[in-house]
């Protein structure tokens, strides 16, 4: 699976999770399903203006976890 | 957005128009078949053919009309689904579903009528028709809830 890990970026910018959602012109519900790990997919539009707004690559906000079997 | 909202008032009208009509069908429905069967085709009120053909509608028109009312309970609820915005959603599916097999139901009743009195068999047609309809619908609704699903979960 794919994880999210907007949190640690945050911090570094710090920022909150509230200012992220404005910035990238997303809701905060929609933001909290990303950060939440319930999306089942993210736009790439939407992963660009993340990565714009962190000044940052999408490694370090995603990340694969293999699934334990 | 506003055609969409008169047009589900309409709907909603209709549906409130055929229950009124279904109540009354239901206590003048002998006065109805008196006045067509002896007064009009000019039958012997007394007599056995009236007496089978009776039954026969009594049967088949009452079981019916209970199950006209099933239907029309479900697609109202429906339409106040619809209305308050909730379009996609399971019971909404379990509402086509019901009303897709009272259709198939009033179709089997009739068709059994039909044996006695032959112009029911056009109804039964008719009602395994709407039936078939509302399940395809049913299909395409679910296929819908799970695009929906998607659409909502990304980001």
């Amino acid at each position: 699976m794919i994880e999210v890990n907007l949190d640690v970026m945050l911090a570094k910018r710090k920022m909150t999770s509230l200012e992220l959602a404005e910035k990238i012109g997303i809701t905060p519900a929609n933001l909290s399903i990303l950060k939440t790990g319930k999306a089942k997919a993210i736009r790439f539009s939407t992963l660009e203006t993340i990565c714009k707004v962190l000044d940052c690559q999408p490694a370090d906000i995603l990340k694969f976890i293999p699934d334990k079997e | 957005m506003n055609k969409t909202k008169i047009s589900l008032n309409i709907s909603i009208g209709v549906c409130f128009a055929v229950s009124a009509v279904l109540f009354f069908l239901i206590f003048a429905g002998p006065q109805i078949f008196n006045l067509y069967f002896v007064d009009f085709r000019g039958f012997d009120a007394k007599g056995e053919f009236i007496k089978t053909i009776g039954k026969v509608f009594a049967l088949c028109f009452y079981p019916s009309a209970i199950i006209s009312a099933i239907i029309l309970y479900s697609l109202l609820k429906l339409l106040f689904n619809i209305k308050n915005g909730k379009v996609f959603t399971e019971q909404n599916v379990k509402l086509l579903k019901t009303v897709s097999y009272g259709a198939l139901v009033i179709s089997v009743i009739t068709f059994v009528s039909g044996i006695y009195f032959m112009p029911f068999l056009f109804i039964s047609a008719a009602g395994i028709f709407t039936g078939i309809l509302l399940r395809v619908l049913k299909n395409v609704m679910q296929s819908a809830i799970l695009l929906k699903d998607e659409n909502d979960l990304t980001v």
